[in-house]
């Protein structure tokens, strides 16, 4: 946990510094009361130095002194960023072919291609779980979901 | 061959329906374009503010009202494009194209927000002026047990101290402020303004004392005038307010300034097709005639001033030069 | 009192009225359906039913509404608890504990306090809009921007409370969260601010997208982890251990009395509402816990708190509207609409000129309330038995719901991609040890704070001394000292007290794992964070 503690202040400490120039395009101050960048300016002044104590407290301690930190199995990452591209891939073709389309295709992809299920529940899951959002959003709350280029 | 065949006409299966699409048709049953069509088709209504803000409450009022009053059959589903101050109900408008079957309600916010915040790109000459419908008088209110009993004299006041009375409001571009800093620029003076997100907050400020005073619309501000905890010492516009027909008009006190009125109208999307244009103007037009509309108008203090077509899109024109002054005016 | 007993009694004989019955049902019912469902918030339910109340009386068409907006506050919760998706923005703090409940096979308790809880604080808050309303609705006019000031820094202040194993990872989340919640346009000077020319982020980052994408898709993420061929948690077979038992209801029985007063008094005040009402809540419950080392591990006062304060909060917001005819939030906004349209004008006339729209009103509120609990109550097994779908099934619907969801607010595709961003960032810090509690408490309070300051300033052109010359200001700035800063009042009642709740069974104390050589940095930190706000 210690060498991710150090990372994640310093990427805290840059973001910090990024937000921080950035704010420098808003009045600090604006007919003498605080202006819009004023709160801005100060938080990310805030999160610079914050990550930079983050950074400090954990160099200063020996490795021991904290948990480790677990970092996901090569299994582990393809399930879970997989999972996470898939829903990335999914919210792309939402505009292409339409919400319906996409879902089949996402929760297709759980199932069959991460998870590798082949049972007769996963292919009902993966025809039921869209028409069931789609159902409840779109049928009774009314909600116009997005057709995509091919809808209407 | 057969397969040429089935492929051509598959393509033109693609090509029909994309241009449907195209064409922004929304269901299968909205395809003509004659009268009795648009009347089946249930018609987008956009507004620029969320639930519950003045736009969408009065886009669904006005629906209701039409509905009850027969003048519409189907309901009018509203669509809340709230972010940007109108700049996102504006460009989605736009993106519209030809579209017959998405139309908007307007404020002066739209004339603003172009001219004011930075990625507003869309402005109302790119979109198509269906009709204005009404001016809202703005009036301003004060604490029942204030010192000032005229615009005049707080403007007075304002002179004896600059900077220092303070005025409630919503952003720095809405009407109240614009007209408020135009009346302190004619005046040579200065005070402070507070802005709120809610109304019910800018109320509350006069009601506490924070603020001093406040413009905005007589309905806002009625029940605390019937139950004695504000007054209403002034008209900030051109016409006094028919629900405080006493409260003399900025010009009454001898202000010379021109102000900015709040109006309500309709917008439609940049290329909508004449047939529907015409529609819209007679949906409108027979709405204002109601009996159910009258009484709502006179209710709320609202001023019927219906503009159609070319004579809305000159009227806002016109609005657009006076706001461009205002915003001057008051630095922004 | 007599005369609010009277007109109460009164507004009991119209409210049982077939039509007027009818229509409270009708309007709980479908607010616990919006309330279940993630995003498509209340304001715009209620926004799209005067349609349907036209040609209802005054009363009945209100009574719909207003149950709606309190029924969707039951039904938030649902979600929370049982797959870490906020149901509603008031029910973001609710998931902090009831997944976690949910987790150890305790779905049913959270479930049940939650119903339990809520029906109880909405009845108190009932209680003081039937008696205490004219008071209340002075004490809210009396709240300006400095005493708002206050009770934000009362709120942000117990950020620090939020923590994990990390006081000053706590202490950056937060930070980063009201970073966040600066984006967007300017109310004072329509400067935008990190818009990067998106006019879709004109109005701010989304707060559903924000939540439901660091809770549930990030929750999601993780627990993909692990091998998920099976049902992920335990669901007990007795229906006798899916409620909440007598040692529950002890438990919480504090935590559902503060949540009653503190949600009904933020409720009150007109731009708070019912979500700041429950972070607060929560926040002071773990505060004065004799065990707050509980919290976030699935305690059920951090589930009965939050539930409590915003049930009484809807009772509370419903004191601006009528007494005032002030609405402080878009739900209340829009039932002031429709009181308009049938030409009525609420206003500190309105109960004496009108008693017969009132008294229904509000009488009806405490039979919904009834309805609501005898509603949910027999749900509970039914929703918890949800969690005996295996997890490989249950979370692709998890993910389609989320999506559907969040599209249903703005109907925006940008929010969607904000969703699993975010879901990315909750998936990280979750593995990294940022809690994302704080972030999501300082994105809800940080902009009210922000503007109750820039407020107060303009007020006393740039004077600072607004802040300690207003009592109610001071109160809050003392009450936040003696919390933060004051030896805790808690360790003194643990070292007296004999321990009244049971110990947390083995398998908890063992995640436990608290690195004790931070904890003097730690200390020292929080001291320097109380300097700076």
């Amino acid at each position: 946990m210690r060498k991710v503690d150090i990372v994640s202040g310093a990427v805290f400490v840059i973001f910090g510094a990024v937000t921080l120039i950035q704010s420098l395009q808003l009045s600090f101050f604006a007919e003498g009361v605080p202006g819009p960048g004023f709160f801005p300016g100060l938080l990310a002044g805030a999160l610079m130095v914050t990550g930079a104590l983050l950074v400090v407290t954990r160099v200063a301690k020996p490795e021991g002194a904290f948990e480790d930190f677990a970092w996901p199995t090569a299994w582990q990452a393809r399930r879970s960023l997989g999972l996470w591209i898939a829903a990335l891939g999914s919210v792309l073709l939402i505009g292409i072919v339409g919400f319906l389309l996409a879902m089949f295709v996402l929760v297709g992809v759980l199932l069959f291609v991460i998870e590798g299920r082949r049972s007769l529940s996963a292919v009902a899951t993966v025809i039921i779980t869209p028409l069931l959002a789609y159902g409840l959003f779109g049928v009774l709350l009314q909600v116009r979901l997005p057709l995509g280029l091919f809808g209407d | 061959m057969f397969r040429t065949r089935k492929i051509r006409s598959a393509l033109i299966l693609v090509a029909l329906s994309v241009l449907v699409s195209a064409c922004g048709f929304d269901s299968g049953g909205s395809g003509g374009g004659s009268e009795s069509d648009f009347e089946s088709t249930s018609v987008e209504f956009l507004v620029h503010t969320g639930p519950g803000g003045g736009s969408d409450i009065f886009a669904r009022d006005l629906i209701e009202i039409m509905r009850q009053e027969e003048v519409i059959s189907e309901n009018w589903p509203v669509r809340n494009e709230e972010a940007g101050e109108g700049a996102g109900a504006m460009s989605y408008l736009a993106g519209q194209g030809d579209a017959t079957d998405t139309i908007s309600a307007m404020t002066t916010t739209w004339l603003t927000t172009p001219l004011t915040i930075e990625g507003a790109e869309i402005t109302i000459d790119e979109l198509t002026p269906i009709a204005g419908l009404i001016v809202e008088p703005e009036v301003m209110a004060v604490a029942a047990d204030s010192p000032y009993k005229s615009l005049s004299d707080f403007v007075d006041a304002a002179k004896e101290a600059p900077g220092e009375l303070v005025q409630a409001g919503g952003s720095t571009t809405e009407v109240g402020a614009l007209n408020g800093a135009s009346i302190a620029a004619e005046a040579g003076t200065d005070w402070q303004f507070l802005s709120f997100e809610e109304v019910g907050q800018r109320i509350a400020a006069l009601l506490n004392g924070d603020a001093d005073m406040m413009f905005g619309s007589a309905s806002d501000f009625a029940a605390q005038v019937d139950a004695g905890k504000l007054k209403i010492i002034a008209a900030i516009s051109p016409e006094p307010s028919p629900i405080f027909p006493d409260a003399p008009t900025a010009a009454d006190e001898g202000f010379e300034t021109t102000l900015v009125p709040q109006v309500r109208g309709i917008m439609g999307p940049p290329d909508i097709p004449e047939e529907a244009l015409e529609y819209y103007q007679g949906v409108f037009e027979r709405a204002l005639e109601t009996d159910g509309w009258k009484e709502y108008a006179e209710r709320n203090g609202l001023v019927t001033e219906l503009r159609l077509g070319d004579k809305w899109g000159d009227f806002l024109s016109q609005q657009n030069e006076v706001v461009k002054e205002a915003l001057k005016g008051a630095d922004l | 009192m007599t005369e609010a007993l009277q007109g109460l009694a009164d507004g009991f004989a119209a409210a049982i009225s077939p039509t007027n019955l009818f229509w409270a049902f009708f309007g709980v019912v479908a607010g616990t359906l919006v309330g279940v469902l993630p995003g498509l918030g209340t304001p715009a339910t209620i926004a799209i039913l005067p349609p349907l109340s036209v040609n209802l009386p005054p009363a009945a068409g209100l009574i719909m509404m207003a149950g709606i907006y309190y029924g969707s506050k039951y039904g938030g919760s649902t979600t929370s608890i049982l797959l870490n998706i906020p149901g509603e923005d008031a029910s973001v703090v609710t998931a902090l504990d009831g997944y976690q409940m949910a987790k150890e096979g305790r779905a049913g308790q959270a479930l049940g306090i939650a119903a339990i809880g809520s029906f109880i604080a909405g009845t108190i808050g009932l209680l003081g809009l039937t008696f205490f309303a004219p008071v209340v609705a002075d004490l809210a006019i009396v709240f300006g921007p400095p005493e708002y000031a206050g009770l934000m820094i009362l709120g942000l202040s117990l950020i620090i409370l939020l923590a994990g194993t990390s006081k000053l990872k706590a202490l950056i989340a937060g930070v980063f969260g009201f970073l966040l919640s600066t984006v967007g346009l300017d109310l004072f000077t329509g400067a935008v601010r990190f818009t990067f020319g998106r006019i879709e982020l004109a109005n701010g980052v989304e707060f559903v997208a924000l939540s439901i994408g660091l809770f549930a898709i990030g929750e999601v993420m993780i627990n993909s982890e692990e091998q998920s061929g099976h049902q992920l948690f335990r669901v007990p077979r007795k229906m006798r251990e899916l409620f909440p038992t007598k040692q529950d209801m002890k438990q919480s029985s504090w935590a559902i009395g503060q949540g009653s007063i503190v949600g009904f008094f933020i409720g009150a005040l007109p731009g708070a509402g019912s979500t700041v009402a429950s972070f607060i809540s929560y926040t002071l419950a773990k505060r004065f816990s004799k065990h707050p080392e509980r919290f976030g591990k699935g305690a059920i006062e951090g589930v009965a708190a939050p539930e409590a304060a915003n049930n009484s909060a809807t009772a509370g917001a419903f004191i601006p509207l009528l007494t005032l005819g002030i609405p402080g939030s878009a739900s209340t906004a829009i039932m002031l609409g429709a009181l308009f349209l049938y030409g009525l004008q609420p206003g500190p006339l309105f109960f004496t000129e009108n008693p017969d729209v009132v008294w229904p009103i509000i009488a009806s509120m405490y039979i919904g309330n009834v309805l609501l609990v005898m509603l949910n109550l027999p749900l509970v097994p039914v929703f918890a038995s949800i969690l005996r779908i295996p997890y490989y099934i249950l979370s692709p619907g998890i993910i389609v719901i989320s999506i559907v969801g969040v599209f249903s607010i703005n109907s925006s595709m940008f929010d969607v991609w904000l969703l699993v961003l975010f879901g990315l960032l909750g998936y990280v810090m979750r593995k990294t040890g940022f809690p994302a509690a704080p972030l999501v408490l300082a994105f809800v309070l940080g902009p009210l704070f922000e503007q109750a300051v820039r407020r107060s300033l303009v007020l006393s052109q740039g004077d600072l001394s607004i802040f300690v010359t207003r009592p109610w200001a001071v109160v809050f700035l003392v009450c936040t000292a003696l919390l933060t800063l004051g030896p805790t009042v808690t360790g003194v009642i643990k070292h007296k007290g004999p321990p009244e709740t049971p110990e947390p069974s083995e398998e908890k104390e063992g995640e436990q794992s608290v690195d004790a050589p931070e904890s003097k940095t730690e200390a020292s930190i929080s001291g320097k964070r109380q300097g700076r706000v």
